[in-house]
């Protein structure tokens, strides 16, 4: 059954084709003709959820299967769940407008923390209840995915089920089995246990959390021992020959990345030890150029798109990357197709590329130094010089552009009142370098903006086990940062520190947060990473409702024998790694690039990868891990990683 | 108006040889896209249809395309119309194919034709005709609904009141004469109501004939307005379908696919 929805309501909200649907390359199908029906839901707006490529992977690759229909949903803005609500209108999917709560299969992808009161938010917008020890024999599965799946815990009373890692094949499977069940007529809960034995499925209900006294995790142990005690994750081994969509919808309206994105590789050599992305997407495994350019040859001719994205976590880390560059160039100079190129460390070659293929005004380039002096960049492993920057920013101050961004991070372990000064001091520096460019050779109107953030401790990071400053500290520091930064040419921005202590609590949180976000969610809040929608004062009411102290997930040193509420995920790096990481760390030592040595993080248990490719091959994996972790360690010492390094671009 | 100066480059030395222009429909599902996203509808299907479009010279080549009188967010119409310029000449049959192979859901072209006539499709539009639905909550006896429109063409002046909004963002309303800009007008009653619209009090099928253009130019909201001024009641729901439009380039009025138009 369709949803109606009158003109006159469409008409009063804001962009009333985030909700209509129809776009070009969108799937069309007989609903009445499949056995499956999924409901990918992205708990933002349209214009970010589009802008997902996880998503349109998912999407394409479940439409491949006839018997299976996956539908898009995306949160109702402000605007439009007010009338909703006032209307009778149920949450509907975009191709049909079908009801949500009529989906075999409700899958939420999980892409950052303060996303997760849209989730109950969309729920309850579809009828479907909240928990899912609430739901009964016909009603969805909602099940969940995506980076912060890694620690299910503070969604675990919501979700049937947790897929964790790359999608491409686990999802498949789980449709395999869902629809021989369906078959069956077997009752609901057979269908989690069928399930459970795929890895990488999580099932939260199977599992018990137990705590100490004081609080802290005792365990989380399997209900039954049939059940994995550890969940590991999935990855995929070769991504030239996996599924990736040749059609790509494109969207009428306006959407955050409105452009064709080809994924170069997944995984991050780098290891900068604040970031979870470098940590969780492990091992590093590219693309082959040849399979890059076919596929940007079919998906600008199936969009029509002006432009044509390289993503990745560090683009100039792929290997092919001038073979790929030049190639797309030949391509689709003729065509008046644009290459973006975000994530590039500017050198020589990059600066000569972006010439190119960028027909952009000069004006912005991000670097992200991410710490102000070269000691605490050496304790978070990011392998950026001073003088890395500063020839950076003199070339492309010298090519023409004029604005650079800086971006830092606040609240670092072990950061000293020097640490944060020193963001100014290379602020400054930025601006003399400038003027030691002679006036003929420089563009015009020097901006300079220094932005920081409040660093978050996440999962499966050296970091883990640190406490986040207070927001007390965070003002402090961002105060005594503002006193510092005295030129008319710099600019600083900084990030409100509540939103920062709250992603703490919920990157971290065991399952007992969960009832928090519940009773968040009831006192209104929705859209807290939009800054207009966010209270901070329901949360907290929130946490005392709960009778749980933020502080204690947020600002608390974990002790390294404490039991974390991610300790059953496994994610190849192992937790011995991260420690050993985190003692390095505070010595102030480097580890060197995936790509100069292996060091035996522990990823290379998937049997494929640069660690293990360029190591012999995938039988020696087992052996590999150890010794090299070992050589790691020495070249640590010695080695820093790769010179050239000088931060990231961005149009 | 850019479109405006692409004529006269034309003249002084573009490369295109042929310039035509097109009619299409805009159906449902294109009907809350905004005339920005339109063009860049058309841009992007153009790309993939391989069609031999030329493009404006310069660091940030455009296609050429201008499109006639924009439709507003929310509006049905079989009558758009567009008018592009091409580097090789290509048979109107063989253009509307390629476009509609490459077009979304909701966008059909229904015709070409090549375009000899020097001004552009929006510098000649006069008149444009349109069907609205309008729903009210309260029940409007049939005498008093239709006897308001009557009213309105019976009368010299209409004055309604016009929301603008200003260059900082903020509204103003601004009383605003529409009674030259109705050419003619006609109301009945829904009796079957489409789905959704069932629960109305009243329900009214207006068509009407407006001035259109950048000379003079009335929307058909304003004239769904001065109805609810006579009514004393709010269209709770209003559906508004473009039907016809018509070009005047001084040789009297025409449809705008016509020989009088083209030449």
């Amino acid at each position: 059954m369709q949803v109606i929805i009158r003109d006159d309501i469409l008409q009063s909200v804001e962009k009333p084709a985030r909700y209509t649907g129809g776009e070009l390359n969108s799937v069309i199908k007989d609903p009445e003709k499949v056995d499956i029906h999924f409901a990918f839901c992205f708990p933002d707006v349209y214009e970010v959820g589009m802008s997902h490529l996880g998503m349109r992977i998912l999407y394409g690759l479940l439409n491949e299967r006839d018997d299976t229909y996956c539908e898009r949903v995306f949160a109702p803005w402000t605007d439009m769940e007010a009338k909703m609500r006032e209307n009778k209108i149920p949450l509907f999917s975009l191709e049909t407008r079908s009801p949500v709560s009529g989906f075999d299969i409700v899958g939420f992808t999980l892409q950052y923390e303060m996303s997760y009161t849209n989730i109950l938010n969309m729920l309850d917008l579809a009828g479907i209840p909240l928990k899912s020890s609430d739901r009964q024999e016909g009603m969805p599965f909602v099940c969940a995915g995506g980076p912060c799946a890694y620690n299910p815990e503070p969604l675990a009373d919501f979700v049937d089920f947790f897929m964790l890692g790359e999608g491409e094949e686990i999802i498949n499977e789980v449709m395999d089995v869902y629809r021989q069940w369906k078959k069956d007529g077997a009752p609901r809960e057979d269908f989690l246990g069928r399930i459970v034995k795929i890895e990488g499925i999580y099932v939260p209900a199977f599992y018990e959390p137990e705590y100490n006294d004081d609080g802290t995790l005792k365990a989380v142990r399997p209900l039954d021992d049939s059940y994995p005690a550890r969940i590991r994750k999935r990855i995929i081994k070769d991504l030239d020959s996996v599924y990736f969509p040749e059609k790509a919808i494109v969207p009428y309206i306006n959407i955050v990345h409105d452009r064709v994105m080809l994924e170069l590789f997944r995984g991050c050599t780098r290891g900068c030890r604040f970031c979870q992305a470098g940590y969780i997407y492990r091992p590093v495994r590219e693309r082959s150029p040849e399979r890059l350019t076919e596929l940007a040859k079919k998906l600008q001719e199936s969009t029509g798109y002006e432009e044509i994205s390289l993503t990745s976590l560090s683009t100039s880390d792929y290997s092919g990357l001038p073979e790929l560059t030049s190639e797309l160039i030949k391509e689709m100079e003729p065509k008046k197709v644009n290459l973006a190129l975000p994530s590039l460390r500017i050198d020589s070659f990059s600066l000569d590329l972006m010439e190119k293929v960028q027909k952009v005004r000069k004006s912005g380039l991000t670097f992200a130094p991410e710490a102000g002096t070269q000691r605490l960049r050496d304790i978070i492993n990011k392998g950026v010089t001073e003088e890395d920057l500063l020839n950076s920013v003199s070339m492309a101050f010298r090519g023409g552009w004029n604005g650079v961004k800086l971006y830092f991070m606040i609240g670092l372990p072990y950061e000293t009142p020097d640490d944060v000064e020193g963001i100014a001091r290379l602020g400054k520096m930025v601006v003399e370098e400038y003027y030691r460019i002679p006036k003929a050779e420089r563009g015009r109107g020097l901006e300079v903006t220094i932005s920081t953030s409040s660093f978050v401790p996440k999962p499966f990071t050296p970091f883990q086990w640190e406490a986040q400053d207070s927001i007390e500290t965070l003002r402090e520091k961002q105060k005594f940062l503002k006193d510092k930064i005295r030129d008319k040419h710099l600019k600083y921005n900084w990030h409100d520190p509540e939103l920062s202590m709250l992603e703490a609590v919920f990157a971290r949180g065991d399952r007992r947060v969960g009832k928090v976000l519940a009773r968040a969610w009831e006192l209104g809040c929705r859209f807290d990473s939009w800054g207009e929608h966010f209270r901070f004062d329901a949360w907290i009411q929130a946490f005392d409702d709960c009778g749980l102290d933020p502080a204690f997930y947020a600002n608390r040193e974990r002790g390294t024998e404490e039991i974390f509420p991610w300790d059953h995920i496994d994610v190849g790096v192992t937790k011995k790694h991260l420690l050993r990481e985190r003692q390095k760390a505070q010595r102030g030592e480097v580890t060197p690039n995936c790509m100069t040595s292996c060091v035996g993080c522990g990823a290379a248990v998937f049997g494929r990868g640069i660690c293990v490719d360029r190591n012999g091959g995938a039988d020696c994996s087992g052996i590999c891990t150890e010794q090299a972790g070992q050589s790691g360690m020495d070249a640590g010492r010695t080695n820093r990683p790769d010179a050239s390094d000088g931060g990231n671009i961005s149009e | 108006m850019q479109d405006a100066q692409t004529g006269l480059m034309l003249l002084t030395g573009g490369i295109s040889v042929s310039n035509m222009r097109i009619r299409f429909i805009r159906g449902e599902a294109v009907k809350f896209i905004s005339h920005l996203d339109l063009m860049k509808v058309f841009e992007r299907a153009i790309r993939r249809s391989g069609l031999p479009i030329s493009y404006s010279k310069g660091f940030n080549p455009h296609p050429h395309i201008i499109f006639g009188l924009p439709l507003a967010v929310g509006m049905t119409s079989e009558c758009e119309h567009a008018d592009l310029e091409l580097d090789e000449e290509i048979k109107p049959e063989e253009l509307v194919h390629m476009l509609n192979a490459s077009l979304p859901e909701g966008i059909r072209v229904t015709g070409a034709a090549v375009n000899h006539s020097r001004k552009n499709i929006m510098a000649t539009i006069c008149r444009a005709d349109y069907i609205l639905e309008v729903y009210t909550e309260e029940a409007i006896p049939w005498e008093k609904a239709a006897g308001a429109l009557k009213a309105i063409l019976g009368s010299e002046s209409v004055i309604v009141d016009r929301e603008t909004r200003g260059k900082d963002g903020r509204t103003a309303v601004r009383e605003t004469e529409i009674r030259p800009l109705i050419i003619d007008a006609d109301i009945e009653r829904i009796m079957t109501p489409p789905p959704g619209y069932e629960g109305f009090g009243s329900a009214f099928l207006i068509k009407t004939a407006l001035k259109a253009g950048s000379v003079a130019n009335l929307n058909p909201g304003l004239l769904v307005k001065a109805l609810e001024n006579q009514w004393g009641a709010v269209a709770a729901a209003v559906r508004m379908h473009r039907k016809a439009v018509y070009t005047d380039n001084g040789k009297g009025m025409a449809d705008p696919m016509d020989t009088a138009s083209l030449s």
